[in-house]
């Protein structure tokens, strides 16, 4: 289905420095997303776009849709600016994003209808690609009958009736059970590879690193808070590729170290110096990671067949965890230097085989200071009780604060997450009602 | 008013059922806007529309009112009341699209709209009536006792909520949805039609079904208060019936809206919520807690929709009016809160509000006696609501309880129930007039019932559901651990019903109000009974063609229901919400 006219010409899609930041609104700095982004796609190649949440994937696949206008930087489709939503583009989204009130067949039919195509026209198109997808029988069902797997097929088909150049995919198969993933990756690798699919190239966006290495021709890996191009690796396999053999097992494994790299990604989050106030340096965005979480973590890693060192693909198996799972808590332990990350490994530290090896009381007393050690907001919030008569503040001052580098949410499920781990310590107590902290009288 | 309860019954399963009365400002996202047609479009359908509106006022009000008590009296007040029904059920809707669409605008025109549709909607009901005389003086001397008027009411009251929920259904447009609708490339204008109002469908049927039961309140009073003699309907009919008591057509007058109401649920509501459940985003099967037997479903709106409105509507829907989608910059996380637009709205809000008693005061159309009798009636009023809501919630708490946690009762109660709270009680009022007459205990006491009569169910329905909803697991825990009497009430089910009842007292104190202007002031044909309070002045002022009295009365006591709802309601709601509207 591949024009022969573009045969030669090789770029698809271009992002030239591309840059992102949400104005906060009020006097604080724009939060910086996508810093300085430069990308080529090229016609004839799938290219895999891996990072964790905080790396602004979802802002940059929108500016390549041509949805969201980047704050800074260019794209540009075959050579042209691309200034808004066109038919050459594609978009599949993990929540598949179907119409709920629109038959399966009429939401393939929607692009061409916005286009005002004939009705028999338009649904001559849809059938084509339908086939193509397996979705033949399914015209008349409404997306809430259709199993996950049928409706990103289903938005799959979408995506592509308008016959688009560039195909975007947001973790399409981030909401499919593994059976139905593996098939639906299966038969796009296929239909790629047979040349069937009427898309010129491919952007996947993933969090899987071994889906990225199994379907994708190039891969960049993007840091976050905010998004940067990391490393961009070749995959040297050809189609159909074997998970279990010894060279793709290595490849992701090597993937795991670049982005394990001792150089921790921790620092690169942080903001240019002289905007980062002195109470929140180092004071990264936090994801709900539960102390049970890290304790469990710490206690597998120091049992007898790891002896506190593990591989972190190997244990991601092993605990049937996503590395978007894995990688909070594994990070949560190297921020209070319970553990290290290096080269794909976690390695327990000396301070986390004693937590391991510890009671209750004890364990508390090592969290204790190892939360004064490692965070200096804690540090911050301690000081201010300890000097206060009441031994009371309020807790906006401090979400306040954390805003400065990240977004309102973001400084919400951070400073939650630290009186979750204070209140295991017994380093402070939090007061929903009245939005105060308080010291703990049994810390006392 | 009252009827809010009949829908909080029929219920899809969510949460935010009970009327959430603010016109919520759109979220602020990464790449959202309001979709909707440009405002010149918007602007010239809602002049268009209300051209269209008075053009069909006048066959509507032309009917000629018989004064007879015969069957066929009968058929022709019940056509009557129903056309009226229809006329204003229409001209709602079909202007709340365009308002909704103005309202929803992200810009200082959209934000000041809001701003002034959510004090306008805290106007009670049947407080519409003056307004909409008011606004129809330049047609008629006697606006307040034209037909005209109360079609126009009662599109006022329907129009307000309508609006309101389209608005709500419009914030809750998915962002993926979103994405999509400008990815592939639909217009503005497509955009509105295909993705907005689909996805506000469920929310406007709900609003409907929610609001019209309360339109029969008004419409019935409405007829009964203006002037009967000329103005016919089902109302004034039974007005007639009952000061001949002529006791066969009271009944016959009654069962005649019975079966009004029964017809509604069954061929409009019941359809109308089925079909909306389609639209419902993401959500599997909400909306089919009501039982709708085929027949209805295959039989009237579906099929009417599907084959024949459905194609021209989609024909509608993509017209290439509107603007291609470019790619747009990002928006604020925290968006500017534009409080300069909002507290200049406010304060146009206020001095329009102020304007009209000022001027009459000037004119001495009203004097400060005048407005010292209704604050001291607006106090007597809220007091009194207050208390007869207290006494209902205190009844209503172990009985709903009881029916909400009997699961299989109350599948059987709550259909049932629906009809007797739909049923306008104002059509009642002239008989209860004649009960109060024939009584010993002051009419200040004895009215209380007809205050009550349809809010109850409000606050009925939500404990019904709220305890229907209970965790079972907790009552199991609760058991076991031998949890019993008042503990079981403290700890287990009070806190388990708090957020549901803050809301529904409330919605039902505001609506209880409302009902208080019709029950302070009974009428049946002789010497109308009032009970004091600020309900029973403007409706006497109401009654004799007094417009400022009418006017200021109801500005003041929605001025009162605002201060309150800011100052305790919203307060209430919060705490409870927070403390104990947690789902585990």
């Amino acid at each position: 289905m591949i024009d022969a006219e573009y045969q030669d010409s090789d770029e698809l899609l271009r992002l030239t420095n591309i840059g992102q930041s949400y104005a906060s609104g009020n006097s604080s700095p724009d939060s910086l997303v996508l810093d300085d982004i430069n990308l080529t796609l090229h016609t004839g190649e799938i290219v895999g776009l891996i990072g964790r949440s905080g790396s602004g994937k979802s802002s940059l696949m929108r500016i390549m849709g041509g949805v969201l206008k980047p704050t800074t930087g260019q794209v540009t489709l075959r050579g042209k600016a691309l200034t808004g939503p066109g038919s050459e583009i594609g978009m599949v989204f993990q929540s598949f994003a179907l119409f709920p009130w629109l038959s399966a067949l009429e939401n393939v039919t929607l692009p061409l209808e916005a286009r005002n195509m004939p009705r028999n026209q338009r649904e001559e198109r849809a059938r084509a690609v339908t086939g193509l997808l397996g979705l033949s029988g399914y015209d008349n069902a409404w997306p809430h009958e259709l199993s996950p797997g049928l409706a990103q097929r289903v938005g799959l088909a979408r995506a592509l009736v308008t016959q688009p150049d560039v195909l975007l995919m947001d973790e399409p198969f981030a909401s499919l059970d593994v059976l139905a993933a593996e098939n639906l990756r299966t038969d796009l690798v296929e239909l790629w590879s047979e040349r069937q699919l009427p898309c010129h190239g491919v952007l996947l966006v993933t969090h899987s690193i071994e889906e990225a290495v199994l379907m994708c021709d190039r891969i960049v890996v993007l840091s976050s808070n905010p998004g940067r191009i990391e490393h961009e690796l070749h995959v040297p396999f050809t189609h159909p590729r074997d998970r279990e053999s010894a060279e793709f097992r290595q490849f992701v494994d090597d993937i795991y170290s670049l982005m394990t790299r001792r150089a921790p990604i921790v620092s690169e989050a942080i903001l240019p110096e002289e905007h980062v106030p002195a109470t929140t340096r180092g004071t990264p965005p936090l994801p709900p990671v539960a102390v049970e979480g890290m304790m469990g973590l710490i206690e597998a890693l120091a049992a007898s067949p790891l002896d506190g060192r593990a591989d972190l693909p190997l244990l991601a198996g092993k605990a049937l965890m996503e590395l978007d799972d894995l990688f909070p808590l594994a990070e949560a332990l190297q921020l209070l230097e319970l553990a290290e990350l290096e080269d794909g490994d976690i390695i327990l530290t000396r301070e986390g085989g004693r937590f391991a090896n510890s009671g209750t009381e004890e364990r508390r007393a090592i969290l204790r200071h190892a939360l004064r050690q490692g965070l200096p907001l804690i540090r911050e919030i301690c000081s201010t009780l300890d000097e206060r008569p009441s031994h009371t503040t309020s807790a906006a001052t401090f979400r306040e604060m954390l805003q400065e580098d990240m977004s309102a949410d973001y400084a919400a499920q951070t400073l939650q997450t630290l009186v979750n781990w204070a209140r295991y310590a017994g380093l402070f107590d939090y007061d929903e009602d009245n939005d105060k902290l308080f010291l703990d009288d049994s810390a006392l | 008013m009252p009827q809010n309860a009949a829908a909080a019954a029929s219920a899809a399963p969510d949460d935010n059922r009970e009327k959430e009365p603010q016109v919520k400002p759109p979220p602020a996202g990464t790449d959202q806007e309001a979709d909707s047609p440009p405002p010149q479009i918007s602007g010239t359908i809602m002049f268009g529309l209300c051209g269209l509106f008075f053009l069909l006022l006048f066959p509507a009000t032309a009917w000629a009112a018989g004064k007879d008590i015969t069957h066929a009296a009968l058929l022709d007040a019940l056509a009557l009341t129903a056309s009226r029904m229809v006329v204003s059920l229409t001209m709602a809707l079909l202007c709340a699209f365009p308002l909704a669409a103005l309202a929803q605008r992200k810009t200082a025109t959209g934000l000041s709209l809001r701003t002034a549709l959510n004090y306008v909607a805290r106007i009670p009901a049947t407080g519409f009536l003056p307004i909409a005389a008011l606004t129809l003086t330049s047609l008629s001397q006697h606006a307040i006792h034209h037909p005209a008027t109360i079609i126009t009411a009662l599109t006022l009251s329907l129009l307000l909520p309508l609006t309101e929920s389209l608005c709500n259904g419009l914030n809750a447009v998915p962002p993926d949805l979103k994405a999509v609708a400008r990815q592939i490339g639909l217009s503005s204008w497509q955009r509105f039609w295909r993705l907005n109002v689909p996805c506000s469908m469920a929310s406007l049927t709900r609003s409907i079904v929610q609001h019209v039961p309360m339109g029969w309140f008004l419409l019935l009073w409405a007829e009964i208060i203006s002037h009967p003699e000329s103005n016919g309907g089902l109302g004034p009919f039974m007005l007639r019936a009952v000061a001949n008591m002529n006791i066969p057509m009271i009944v016959f007058a009654l069962l005649g809206m019975l079966l009004m109401i029964v017809c509604c649920e069954y061929l409009l509501f019941r359809p109308l919520l089925f079909w909306s459940s389609h639209f419902q985003p993401l959500k599997k099967g909400a909306g089919h807690e009501l039982r709708t037997p085929a027949i209805f479903r295959r039989f009237l709106l579906i099929q009417l929709l599907h084959e024949w409105l459905s194609p021209l509507l989609l024909g509608l829907a993509n017209l290439p009016f509107g603007r291609r989608p470019t790619a747009r910059q990002a928006e604020p996380n925290t968006p500017h809160s534009h409080t300069l637009t909002v507290h200049i709205t406010r304060l146009l809000c206020l001095i329009l509000a102020l304007a009209l008693p000022i001027w009459w005061l000037a004119t001495g159309a009203l004097n400060a006696a005048d407005c010292a009798a209704l604050l001291t009636g607006a106090l007597v009023t809220l007091l009194r609501c207050a208390l007869v809501l207290i006494l209902t919630t205190a009844i209503w708490l172990p009985v709903a309880t009881a029916i909400g946690l009997n699961r299989s009762f109350s599948a059987r109660f709550i259909p049932a129930a629906r009809m007797l709270a739909a049923f306008p009680t104002s059509l009642l009022f002239p008989l209860a007039a004649l009960a109060i007459r024939s009584q010993p205990v002051p009419i200040q006491i004895s009215i209380s019932p007809m205050l009550i009569l349809n809010t109850q169910w409000i606050i009925a329905f939500a404990l019904i559901r709220a305890a229907g909803r209970f965790p079972s697991n907790l009552l199991t825990a609760a058991r076991a651990m031998q949890v019993r009497g008042w503990l079981w009430w403290r700890v287990v089910m009070l806190p388990g019903l708090a957020s549901s009842a803050t809301k529904s007292i409330g919605t039902a104190f505001a609506e209880t109000c409302g009902v208080a202007i019709a029950a302070e002031y009974l009428i049946d044909g002789q010497l109308p009974l009032s009970a004091g309070g600020i309900g029973s002045l403007i409706a006497a002022a109401i009654r004799n063609g007094n417009l400022p009295h009418a006017i200021t009365g109801v500005l003041v006591m929605t001025a009162f229901l605002i201060t309150i709802d800011r100052f305790l309601w919203r307060r209430l709601r919060d705490w409870s919400e927070r403390r104990f509207g947690r789902t585990i």
